[in-house]
């Protein structure tokens, strides 16, 4: 070994990640070489000062109203969680059918401004409209699932709607928020196939005023009619020239309804 | 999807496996977005996020890597733009910042023994450097050197392979002598020396070596 040759890898040396056999040869070479001991010498004074930052850092507490608030989330978590399934079987079918469900948005969302609102129903009704052509068409969900892998913040569920049948997919933004962007065909009784869009993405911090589930409003926006739901950090805009009874009878019931986006790939 | 996902019993499993991590998160949140503020929103964010996933973890694997893999993904996602760091495309990682950083080396210490300054530095010198490293620097330098990572966890984390790891590893710590070289307010006496080369490849070194 020369010292050309270890030179670059000192510090792999002194993080520890080099195998038995590797050290052994390593260090011969340290043995006889005065200029390399000397530069893991200089290296390990600057390691040494990296250490006692790092163990000043694990001293570092996370203060208590931090975990006061992590705590009030899990709590928050749960409730809804115990919450949710049976109120999505009874509210989302119960709601649409009575035509009640923009009222529990407007009670909720009441006092965020319906112009931000009204800009991503408009967002939306405009990237339909366009027409856009789909980068994955004519295969299963899952492959449309698996096609979206990575390519944004979260892993893509496509819902499963009611009368419709999924065309493809494509990738769009909604006021500059990348989203999945979902094609699908509904067979509505005596009439030609109609398409509808649906947009996923997500708004973690909630600053799209969205109502959760099972609240689905409906706006108008471009001569289409857009559906508006969220259900935690994801928003959901379904777009349709359908009108507003035949689109609530396209949204996917019960409690398996509209289906997750999960962040991409979290296991280690 | 919507099932009972998290029975009282997992909440309770998630508390006892997430919380006791709860203060690396938030010093290394501290690092990354530089206020207290910011550093709780994004511990806080991390938390829920890993609460709702909760089922995707694989349990018996790293729970400390899986939530710094969370806070890193959040980090890069929601607060990097905001606070508005110039990303380092790709390639410009060893181009720009070797021409930013200084061509001596650690081997200059040893001629110079009266530059074994390191030893008086305070930790809080060290942490304002770390802070000001450019983020993609940074992210590696918290992980490794404060979190002890090891590289092949960090490669996980980041989702990037291990010799870029070490890479961007190298440099950082390259980046983070030369600004403590700048608090200890040591005059530039050490001539420059050639052949600065960071790591190049794991595995040809191996193959050189023969070990591989």
């Amino acid at each position: 070994m020369t010292c050309t040759e270890l030179e670059p890898f000192l510090q792999t040396f002194l993080d520890d990640e080099f195998d038995a056999a590797e050290r052994a040869r390593i260090e011969a070479h340290l043995e006889a070489c005065s200029a390399c001991t000397a530069r893991v010498a200089a290296e390990s004074s600057f390691r040494a000062v990296l250490g006692r930052a790092s163990q000043a850092e694990s001293g570092r507490r996370a203060p208590p109203q931090l975990r006061a608030r992590v705590l009030a989330g899990l709590d928050a978590e749960v409730r809804r969680d115990a919450r949710a399934p049976a109120l999505r079987r009874l509210g989302l079918a119960a709601a649409a059918a009575a035509g009640l469900a923009t009222v529990g948005g407007s009670l909720l969302w009441g006092k965020t401004s319906p112009a931000v609102r009204q800009r991503y129903v408009d967002a939306a009704a405009q990237h339909h409209a366009r027409g856009l052509p789909l980068e994955i068409s004519r295969v299963p969900p899952e492959n449309v699932e698996a096609w979206f892998g990575g390519k944004l913040d979260h892993r893509v569920a496509v819902p499963r709607l009611q009368r419709a049948n999924l065309a493809g997919a494509r990738l769009l933004h909604v006021q500059d928020r990348p989203a999945a962007y979902l094609r699908y065909d509904a067979q509505l009784p005596n009439g030609a196939p109609r398409g509808v869009g649906l947009f996923v993405f997500d708004d973690l911090r909630g600053e799209v005023p969205a109502a959760p589930l099972p609240s689905v409003e409906v706006a108008r926006a471009r001569g289409y009619n857009v559906a508006l739901w969220r259900d935690g950090e994801l928003v959901y805009e379904l777009v349709t020239d359908l009108d507003e009874p035949e689109l609530r009878e396209l949204l996917p019931a019960g409690p398996g309804a509209p289906a997750g986006v999960r962040p991409a790939s979290f296991s280690p | 999807m919507l099932e009972f996902r998290h029975t009282p019993r997992s909440r309770e499993e998630f508390e006892e496996l997430v919380l006791p991590h709860l203060d690396p998160l938030y010093s290394a949140a501290m690092r990354l977005t530089r206020n207290e503020r910011d550093a709780e929103d994004l511990v806080q964010d991390t938390c829920m996020r890993a609460y709702r996933f909760f089922d995707k973890f694989e349990r018996g694997t790293n729970i400390k890597a899986w939530l710094f893999k969370i806070l890193t993904n959040t980090f890069i996602n929601r607060y990097r733009r905001r606070v508005k760091e110039r990303s380092l495309v790709e390639g410009a990682d060893r181009a720009s910042v070797q021409d930013e950083f200084v061509s001596r080396d650690a081997a200059d210490f040893a001629a110079n023994p009266e530059q074994y300054f390191f030893d008086r530095l305070l930790s809080d010198d060290v942490l304002r450097a770390i802070d000001a490293l450019p983020v993609d620097f940074r992210l590696v330098v918290i992980l490794a050197d404060l979190q002890e990572f090891s590289y092949r966890e960090i490669a996980e984390i980041l989702d990037v392979p291990v010799g870029t790891v070490m890479s961007r590893l190298f440099r950082g710590r390259k980046l983070l002598q030369k600004s403590l070289r700048g608090y200890a307010e040591v005059a530039g006496v050490v001539p420059p020396r050639d052949g600065d080369n960071g790591p190049t490849d794991l595995n040809a070194f191996r193959r050189r070596r023969g070990t591989g």
